[in-house]
Parts: C-alpha cells; structure tokens; sequence
C-alpha cells in the first residue's frame, strides 16, 4: 500500500479504510501541523487544529477533486479553514504573542530524509517568492493568509482605506504566481 | 449581469483567494462568481499563488502524540461501526445463497446469527471461509492476564488484515501499542493503537504475505523503530 499515490490512497480513504487513512496521515501531517503551528502560534492550539482537520476528513469523508489540485494542497486547506475558524472564535492572536520564543526549533523535524529535505528546499523556495514582493503586498497577504484576519481588520491595523488593502492582495498574488509559475499576466 | 457589478466584484477576488472576506461578502462574492467566466477565471489564476502560501511554512514535525490521539478515534470510530457492518455482510452474503424455502432460510440466518454473536471472528470462517481466515492471538500472561484475540486475514492480493485484542492493559497518556512484523528474521514497525477503556483495541496490519508473526508490545506515544521489549501479543502465521 505504501506504494500507492496519494490519489489512490484517498480513494481507499473515502471507502473507510483505516490503514490508508493511517498513511495518509503520515504523508500529510508534518505540513498539516507546520500550517497550523504558523497560523496559531501555539501547540496546543496546533495540535488541535490538526487533529479537527483529519478526523473531519475521516468522518466526513470529505470528497478530494483531483481536478482542483494535489491532495498535499487540498489537506493544507481544510487545515487553513480550521486555523481561521480557530483564530478568529477565540484569543489565539494574543497566545500567539505570548508564545516562547525559538519554539519552532524545538519541534523543526530533524529527520534528514529526503522528503524532509525536499520540503525545506520547497518551503525556501516560496519563502524567496514571498520576499520578492513590495513590502506593503507580503504583507497584507500575510497578515490575510497566516493571520486570519478579514481586509476590514487589516484596514484597520495598517490604517489604510479597504480598497488599497484589496488592490495590494491582488496585486501581491499575481506578482507571486508569476514568480512561481513563470508564466506571462494575461493578454 | 451588469459591467458595473462585475467591476464591483473584481476587486474582491484577492481578498477572495485569501479568506479574507467577511462571512457575507463571501456569500455574495461566490454568488456572483456561478454567473461570471471572467471572475472564475481569475480566481483560478490566483488560487496558484495562494496555495502555495503553506508551502512556504518552516517544515516541521508532527508531534507523535498527535498521531495516536487521531488514529485512536479513528480506530473508535472502526469498532463503532462494525456491528453495522458485520450485519451487512451477512445480509450480503445470505442474499447470494441459492434460493432455499423461506422457512430454512429463515432458520439458516438465525443459527448464523447467533454463532456470530457467540463466536464474533468465527463467523467470518463459517460465513467466508474462502476469502478469509482467523488466527488466535497468544498473550504474555504476565502482562496481559485476561488477554484475547484473534487477526483476521483477508484473502486479497495486499493480504492485509485486522487484529482485534480483548482484556489489554490500559495505556497511560504517553504510551502506546505498536504492532510489529517479523519475516525472514526481520521485525518490521507497524501500527500503534490505543486500547478502549475496557481493554479492547483493534488495527488493521497490512502487507501480510510471507510474514512469521505479529507481535505487539507497549511503546511511547509516536512508536519506536524498534521493539523496546517482549511482545505482549503474538500472532504465529
């Protein structure tokens, strides 16, 4: 079974079979629990989040689209939804703030595999492309993305009127998907 | 659908892609996008950039607690289900018996019935017998005193199959079962599994063919590489 695709092991998933679905959760949990843990800032909060996201696949059999992407981007966005539902039902901004320092060290998988190393390489990779855009855009994407918060909040925080915060999304996207695409804006 | 109301949506795609919008513009924005090409479109481009926002994360370990909380209600949620289950098959099954009076079949289903109650794995060989087979577990007495089971082995090309156990030891919150495979003298990790309050655990094992045994011991929360001491179940195949 370990030979399957992630495509062929969310099949087996959907028909309830729990040895795939323990496979699955090894594929995906490391990236599942590195999303949430930047999202909400805290492990407990992280771990609970994660365990929501994948018992929320198992139980309710959430149907992947293979036509909607690769199921390592369809995990990491039931874990965003389960984040932003998280951060915003509850004080997670402030723990966040409170949480100790160089955490992440602490937990930073040290398995040097080649799938560890690959995810490092991908995570710099993008990491980079982020930092390619204009300071103002990386941020409100960020602070949408990771934090959770609604552009009217964002509006807020940065004082600035709601469209500059929504043109600055936008803007910030379509400079990022060139970056990583590499493909021309549209005619 | 007007060019002024497009215009008004337009803006909102990013904040869209991002899960920024608030509970009611999303509501009207994914309206408005079942009516325009242009938006789907868009939407579809930037969606690129924004799923690859987690990708840029510091990669980092799942603590292994976490696994055996989420393989734990996984596993609860298996043998809740199972009666139902195992009544299907069995509904399954009777139906593709020849057809017999009502009155024998009638009595057939109960004797199966009541020898699958009785005798809980033994009706998948009384039921099944050419696609499955039932092996008896052995327990450590010294560990486990009142210890039961059986592993259950599907006749399918992956050869997988389920080990249930009864009467196991509780776990503290930092422990853990883990299975293992032995073939050809080689000990292979495999599942972990909690056990219920009343001692009854269940795992699936899979990649059976031309394994030795199945031995379980008592590891910390997250497995180990390597058993950490004397199995506490065998299964000899």
């Amino acid at each position: 079974m370990s030979n399957l695709a992630d495509e062929e092991v969310m099949h087996l998933v959907q028909e309830g079979d729990p040895r795939a679905f323990e496979l699955f959760y090894d594929r995906h949990s490391g990236p599942a629990f590195s999303l949430a843990y930047r999202m909400v800032g805290n492990r407990t909060v992280a771990e609970d989040v994660s365990q929501e996201a994948f018992l929320s696949i198992w139980r309710s059999k959430l149907r992947y689209q293979p036509d909607r992407g690769s199921v390592r981007t369809w995990v990491l966005g039931i874990v965003h939804h389960r984040a932003i539902d998280a951060l915003r039902r509850n004080t997670v901004h402030d723990k966040r703030r409170a949480s100790a320092e160089g955490i992440e060290e602490r937990f930073e998988a040290r398995e040097r595999t080649d799938v560890e190393v690959a995810r490092r390489d991908e995570a710099l990779t993008v990491r980079a492309a982020i930092d390619e855009l204009p300071a103002e855009q990386s941020r409100v994407i960020e602070l949408a993305y990771f934090g959770g918060f609604s552009h009217s909040q964002i509006a807020d925080q940065l004082e600035m009127p709601i469209g500059t915060v929504k043109g600055r999304m936008r803007l910030g996207l379509e400079k990022l998907r060139k970056t990583i695409v590499g493909d021309p804006e549209p005619a | 659908m007007s060019l002024e109301r497009h215009e008004m949506h337009e803006q909102d795609i990013g904040a869209y892609v991002l899960g920024a919008l608030s509970d009611e513009e999303h509501t009207r924005f994914v309206r408005h996008l079942v009516e325009c090409p242009v938006c789907r479109d868009e939407v579809d481009r930037l969606q690129v950039a924004a799923d690859a926002l987690p990708r840029s994360v510091t990669p980092l370990a799942a603590p292994a607690g976490l696994k055996a909380a989420v393989m734990g209600e996984v596993q609860a949620d298996v043998r809740e289900h199972e009666p139902a289950s195992l009544g299907r098959r069995l509904r399954d099954r009777l139906s593709r018996l020849p057809a017999v009076p009502a009155r024998v079949a009638s009595a057939t289903a109960v004797v199966l019935l009541v020898l699958g109650l009785a005798g809980g794995f033994g009706l998948s060989q009384i039921t099944s017998g050419d696609d499955e087979r039932t092996v008896t577990a052995s327990f450590d007495t010294d560990s486990v005193v009142n210890g039961s089971g059986n592993l259950v082995i599907s006749g399918n090309d992956d050869a997988g199959g389920t080990l249930r156990v009864h009467g196991m030891p509780a776990l503290k919150r930092n422990e853990t079962y883990q299975v293992w495979l032995e073939r050809d003298g080689e000990v292979i990790p495999k599942a972990m599994f909690t056990v219920s309050q009343d001692g009854d655990g269940l795992t699936a094992v899979d990649d059976l063919q031309g394994a030795d045994r199945v031995m379980v011991t008592k590891e910390p929360a997250g497995g180990a590489r390597a058993p950490s001491g004397a199995p506490v179940v065998t299964v000899k195949l």
